[in-house]
C-alpha cells in the first residue's frame, strides 16, 4: 500500500502533471475571474448610473432577486454567445498574425499568474525575483497589442494599437519606480519577504507618507496599464470604433477580454500584496484580539484576505471607470511623463533618506 | 528532465532565429525575434541567472522588440517589399559563411573549456547589486551616461523647430 | 511652477468630488434606481385625451376578438382575410340529428358547430377587412367603438409564438361527437378516419354487388334517380321524391308518388319506370339474387401486363379501357377483348387464358333481369375513341332516346347516323354490336 501511494505521490509531484495542474488551475482562475468581474462591472456601473444592469437571465432556473442581484447567468450566456459566434478573418488582413496576436496577449497574462500569490502557500512558484518577474511578464502583452492592430489591416486599429502600446510602456516606468520603493524598504524582491516585512512592521501604506504616495502612483499606473478608463483611449466605444480590437469577433475577442480582466486582477493582487499587507489580516496589524481565533489568520484566511483586498481594489477600478471622463492622448502622456514620473523619482529619493534616518 | 527542457528551449530559439533571418516578410521576422528573445531568457534560467532572464524580457521584449516593430511598421511598403534574393552574391556568401562556420567549430571543439563548480541557486539580486556598486561601478556609471546621452538626443530630435 | 502644483491639487480635488458623487449613487441605489422592469412592473396607464371620447371612434385598429357564441360559421371573415390568418373549421350536424347548435345574440339560429376558429396574430396585418363581412358582428377589434363589448387591449406580447395563435373556439368533446364529428376528432388526433357508411346505390353494373341493402340502412337517397337520362323527367321525379321524403313516407309510397307525378306531367317513360322499379326492388329486404356474386373484384387492367407481346398487350388494354368506359362487366370485357384480338389475328391460347383471367368464374346467376335498361344510357358510347364519331353517336343516341325508341332501335339509329357520316369504322361497329347484342 505504501509503495503505491508513494509512487502516486511521486508521479503527481513530477513535472508533467504539476505543470498541467498549475496551467489548468490558472486558466480556471482567469476564466472565473472574467465571468465574475464582468457581471460585477455591469452591476456596479448600473447602480452608479441609477439603473439596474442585467436582471433577466438566470442559471438553473434561479434568476436572482428581483431588485438587485438578478441576471446572474448573463455572463455565461454572453460567453456561450461569444464562443459560438462566426469567426471572421477579414480578407486583406494578415491571417497568421491575426490568429497569433490574441494568444500573445493571453500568454503574457497567463505567464504572469505564475508569480502571483493567492495565499501564503497558494503560489505556483515562489520566485526569488518575484515582483520583478511579474513586471517583466506584464510587458509581453504590448507586443501582442501592436500585432493585433497591425494585423487588422485597418488604419484606425493601427492608431489605436500604437497609442495603447505607447501608453503601456510609458506607464510601466512610474509603476516600476513605485515598486522599487517598496523593494528598497523591504530589502528583497521575494514576495514572501515583502509580506514578511509587513507582518513584522506594519502595512506599507502606513510606513511613510512617501509610501502612501507610492501606493497612489502605482495604482494609477496600474489602471493605465490595463487600458481602463480614464485611460482607455485605445479601446473606448466612442473612439476609433473599438480601437485595436475592432476586427476581432467571437472567441478571439473573448481572449482579449479575458486577458484584460486578468491583467486587472494581477494589478490589484499585486497592489494588495505589496502595499496592503497581502494575506495578513488587519486585526493582526492593529493588534486587535491578539492570540485568539478572532484574529482571522492562517492559510485559508490568508487567501480570503488577499481576495477581499484585491476585489475591493477591482471595485475601486470600476468606480474610477464610471466616475471620470476620458483623458485625451496628450493629456495621458502629460500625466505620465510630467507628473507621475517626477513624483515617483522624488519619492524614491525621499524614501531613501527616510530609511537612513 | 532538465535536459529535455534545455533541448526544447534551444530548439525554439534556433528555429526562431532561422525564421528571423530567412523570412521574407519583415513583420514575421520581428515576431520570430520575440520567440528568440524568450528562448534566450529561458537559457539564462538554466544558468541560474533568474534576474538576468527577467531583465532580458523587460528590456529586450518589452522595450527593444517594441521599438523594432515600431520601426518596421513605420517604414514604407514593408509587406510588399521582399528582401532581395538575387543569386550572384549568394555563392560567395555561402562559401565565406562555410569557412567561418568551420573556423568557429574548430575553436569550439579544440578549446579546453574551464568547467566551473556547479552553481547553486543563491539570491542573485543581492550579489548583482553589490557588485554593480562596488566592483563594477565604473561600467555602471558609464552605461548610465550613455543612456542619458541617448535620452537627450531623442528629446532634441523630436523637438519642434522654432521659427 | 506653482501653476503645476495648483493643477495637480485641483485635479485631486475634483477626483475626490467625483468619487463621492458616484459612491452616493451607488449606496442609495434602492431609492435612486430609475429603471422600471417592464413586464413585471408597470406604470399605471393614463387616460388618453384626444378631444373626443374613445367610444366615439368610427373604427379602431387593435387586437382582434371573436365572440364565438355569435359565430354562425359563415366563413366570410376567413375569405376576406388577405393574409389567410383566420382558419375556421365547422362541423355540420347530419340531417335529422337533433343537436341544437344554439342561437346568436341577434336571434339567428346557428346551423353548425364551429370546432376551430384560430387567428394567427403573428400574420394578422390589422387591416380590419374581416370585421366588415361578419353578419353577426362577432369579430371585431377591441376597444374604441367596441369598448362596450371588450375594452381595449394592446399589451398582448408574449414570449412564445404559440400563445399568439388565438384559438377562439373550444367546443366540448361531447358536443363534437354529438354533431357527428368523430372523424374531425380522429383527424386531430392523427388517426385515420372511420369508413363512412355507404349509402345504398342502385345496381349499375350487373356483376358488382351492392354493399348491403338493409332496409333500414340510411334513407332512400335521391341519387338513385340519377339513372334517368332525360333532364326534365329527372327533375320532376326528384321534386316528387323530395316532397314525398319530407312527408316521411316510406319507399314504396315515395315510388308511387313519383310515378303519379310523372304521369301527370306526361313524362313517365320506360326508363323512368325501370328506375322506379329498381328503386323499389333494391330497397326490399330480400336481396334480389341478381347479384350475389358478391365482391367480384373489378377487372384490373394490370392482369393484362402478363402478356408479353407489346402489340397484343397494347391492343388488349385499349379494348379494356374502351369497355370499361362503356361500363361493361368483366365477362363482356373479356369477350370484347377476345373478339378484338381475334380480328387482329393475335389470339393465341395463352393470350386467351390470360384475358380470361380478367373475369374470374362468375356463378351464372348474374345477368339481366333487374335493370337491363338502367345502364343503357349514353355513357355506353364512351367506348368510342374518336371524338367526332363519339359526338355524332351520342347526338343520335339522345335524339333516338327522346323519341322513346327501344334500345335496339336506338342502336340502329346511331349506326345509321354514323354510316351516313362515313364514320362507321370497324371498332365502332363492334362496340355498337356488343351494346346492341346485349340488349337485344
Amino acid at each position: 500500500m505504501n509503495g503505491i501511494w508513494a509512487s502516486t505521490l511521486d508521479i503527481l509531484t513530477s513535472y508533467g502533471s504539476m505543470i498541467s495542474l498549475a496551467g489548468v488551475g490558472i486558466f480556471l482562475i482567469m476564466a472565473v475571474n472574467a465571468l465574475v468581474a464582468v457581471y460585477f462591472e455591469r452591476k456596479v456601473s448600473a447602480f452608479m448610473q441609477d439603473r439596474l444592469g442585467p436582471m433577466e437571465v438566470g442559471i438553473f432556473g434561479f434568476k436572482g432577486g428581483k431588485k438587485f442581484w438578478g441576471g446572474i447567468g448573463q455572463t455565461i450566456a454572453d460567453t456561450v454567445k461569444l464562443l459560438t459566434k462566426e469567426d471572421i478573418l477579414p480578407d486583406s488582413a494578415d491571417k497568421k498574425l491575426m490568429i497569433l496576436a490574441p494568444f500573445i496577449i493571453f500568454i503574457g497574462a497567463f505567464v504572469t499568474f505564475i508569480g502571483v500569490p493567492f495565499s501564503s502557500v497558494l503560489l505556483v512558484s515562489n520566485f526569488n525575483i518575484g515582483i520583478f518577474y511579474i513586471i517583466a511578464m506584464s510587458s509581453v502583452g504590448v507586443v501582442g497589442i501592436i500585432l493585433a492592430g497591425w494585423a487588422s489591416n485597418n488604419k484606425w486599429s493601427l492608431y489605436g494599437s500604437l497609442r495603447s502600446a505607447a501608453q503601456i510602456i510609458s506607464y510601466e516606468i512610474p509603476a516600476g519606480l513605485s515598486l522599487i520603493l517598496v523593494v528598497l524598504v523591504a530589502g528583497s524582491l521575494n514576495i514572501h519577504d515583502i509580506v514578511g516585512w509587513q507582518a513584522d512592521h506594519r502595512w506599507f501604506i502606513f510606513h511613510s507618507p512617501m509610501a502612501f504616495l507610492a501606493f497612489f502612483v502605482y495604482f494609477i499606473s496600474g489602471v493605465a496599464e490595463t487600458n481602463r478608463t480614464p485611460f482607455d483611449i485605445p479601446e473606448a466605444e466612442s473612439e476609433l470604433v473599438a480601437g485595436w480590437m475592432t476586427e476581432y469577433s467571437g472567441f478571439r475577442w473573448a481572449l482579449f477580454f479575458l486577458s484584460e480582466y486578468a491583467n486587472m486582477l494581477i494589478v490589484c493582487i499585486l497592489t494588495a500584496v505589496v502595499f496592503l499587507g497581502g494575506w495578513l489580516s488587519p486585526m493582526a496589524m492593529f493588534n486587535i484580539f491578539p492570540e485568539s481565533w478572532l484574529i482571522f489568520d492562517g492559510i485559508w484566511w490568508g487567501a480570503f484576505w488577499i481576495m477581499f483586498k484585491a476585489i475591493f481594489l477591482i471595485f475601486v477600478m470600476m468606480w474610477f471607470r464610471w466616475t471620470f471622463p476620458r483623458l485625451r492622448v496628450d493629456q495621458l502622456m502629460y500625466l505620465c511623463w510630467k507628473v507621475l514620473i517626477p513624483f515617483a523619482l522624488v519619492n524614491l529619493v525621499l524614501v531613501s533618506i527616510w530609511e537612513l534616518l | 528532465m532538465s535536459e529535455v527542457f534545455f533541448i526544447l528551449i534551444a530548439a525554439i530559439t534556433i528555429a526562431s532565429a532561422i525564421w528571423v533571418v530567412f523570412s521574407s516578410n519583415l513583420i514575421y521576422s520581428a515576431v520570430a525575434l520575440l520567440f528568440t528573445l524568450f528562448g534566450v531568457a529561458g537559457l539564462y534560467v538554466f544558468l541560474y541567472a533568474d534576474f538576468i532572464a527577467a531583465t532580458q524580457v523587460v528590456v529586450y521584449v518589452g522595450g527593444i522588440l517594441v521599438l523594432i516593430i515600431f520601426g518596421v511598421m513605420l517604414t514604407n511598403k514593408i509587406a510588399d517589399n521582399r528582401i532581395s534574393h538575387s543569386s550572384r552574391p549568394r555563392f560567395m556568401a555561402g562559401v565565406i559563411s562555410f569557412f567561418i562556420f568551420v573556423l568557429v567549430m574548430t575553436v569550439i571543439f579544440t578549446t579546453t573549456w574551464h568547467t566551473g563548480e556547479e552553481q547553486i541557486a543563491t539570491a542573485t539580486v543581492n550579489t548583482i547589486g553589490e557588485m554593480i556598486l562596488t566592483t563594477y561601478l565604473l561600467p555602471f556609471e558609464v552605461a548610465s551616461l550613455v543612456l542619458l546621452a541617448a535620452l537627450m538626443g531623442s528629446a532634441l530630435l523630436s523637438r519642434k523647430k522654432h521659427g | 511652477m506653482s501653476e503645476y502644483f495648483a493643477n495637480i491639487f485641483y485635479g485631486l480635488k475634483s477626483f475626490a468630488e467625483g468619487l463621492q458623487l458616484t459612491m452616493r449613487h451607488f449606496r442609495n441605489r434602492k431609492d435612486l434606481v430609475a429603471t422600471l422592469q417592464y413586464p413585471h412592473e408597470k406604470w399605471p396607464i393614463e387616460d388618453r385625451h384626444i378631444g373626443f371620447p374613445l367610444e366615439e371612434y368610427n373604427i379602431i385598429r387593435s387586437r382582434l376578438n371573436v365572440d364565438i357564441d355569435d359565430c354562425i360559421g359563415c366563413l366570410q371573415c376567413e375569405r376576406a382575410c388577405p393574409v389567410d390568418c383566420i382558419k375556421i373549421e365547422t362541423i355540420k350536424p347530419p340531417k335529422g340529428s337533433d343537436f341544437d347548435c344554439g342561437i346568436t345574440s341577434n336571434g339567428t339560429k346557428m346551423k353548425m358547430l364551429v370546432a376551430r376558429f384560430s387567428i394567427d396574430m403573428t400574420e394578422c396585418m390589422f387591416c380590419n377587412l374581416c370585421t366588415f363581412p361578419c353578419p353577426e358582428d362577432c369579430i371585431y377589434m377591441v376597444g374604441g367603438p367596441n369598448s362596450s363589448k371588450h375594452e381595449i387591449e394592446y399589451e398582448y406580447a408574449s414570449r412564445d409564438r404559440e400563445s399568439l395563435i388565438f384559438q377562439f373556439a373550444n367546443p366540448s368533446e361531447s358536443d363534437v361527437l354529438a354533431v357527428g364529428g368523430e372523424n374531425y376528432l380522429r383527424a386531430k388526433a392523427g388517426l385515420p378516419p372511420l369508413a363512412p357508411e355507404v349509402p345504398v346505390k342502385p345496381v349499375e353494373t350487373v356483376s358488382t354487388a351492392t354493399e348491403k341493402p338493409t332496409p333500414t340502412a340510411g334513407e332512400p337517397d335521391v341519387k338513385v334517380l340519377n339513372g334517368i337520362t332525360d333532364r326534365m323527367v329527372r327533375a320532376t321525379a326528384k321534386k316528387a321524391f323530395m316532397a314525398a321524403a319530407r312527408g316521411g313516407s316510406d319507399l314504396a309510397a315515395i315510388a308511387k308518388s313519383i310515378q303519379a307525378a310523372l304521369e301527370e306531367a306526361g313524362k313517365f317513360t320506360d326508363e323512368a319506370k325501370a328506375v322506379l322499379d329498381s328503386l323499389a326492388v333494391t330497397q326490399t329486404p330480400t336481396p334480389v339474387t341478381v347479384n350475389e356474386v358478391s365482391s367480384e373484384a373489378k377487372p384490373d387492367i394490370k392482369t393484362l401486363n402478363v402478356l408479353e407481346d407489346k402489340m397484343v398487350r397494347g391492343m388488349a388494354k385499349k379494348i379494356f379501357m374502351a369497355e370499361s368506359r362503356g361500363g361493361k362487366s368483366a365477362s363482356e370485357m373479356v369477350d370484347a377483348i377476345l373478339a378484338g384480338l381475334k380480328e387482329a389475328d393475335k389470339l393465341t391460347p395463352e393470350t386467351e387464358a390470360v384475358v380470361r383471367q380478367l373475369a374470374p368464374e362468375v356463378p351464372v346467376s348474374t345477368p339481366k333481369p333487374s335493370a337491363p335498361v338502367t345502364d343503357f344510357n349514353v355513357k355506353v358510347l364512351n367506348g368510342i375513341e374518336d371524338r367526332m364519331t363519339r359526338g355524332l353517336a351520342k347526338k343520335a343516341f339522345m335524339a333516338a332516346q327522346r323519341e322513346g325508341k327501344s334500345a335496339s332501335e336506338i342502336i340502329q339509329t346511331v349506326q345509321t347516323a354514323l354510316s351516313e357520316a362515313d364514320k362507321l369504322t370497324d371498332d365502332v361497329k363492334t362496340l355498337l354490336l356488343s351494346i346492341g347484342g346485349d340488349k337485344a
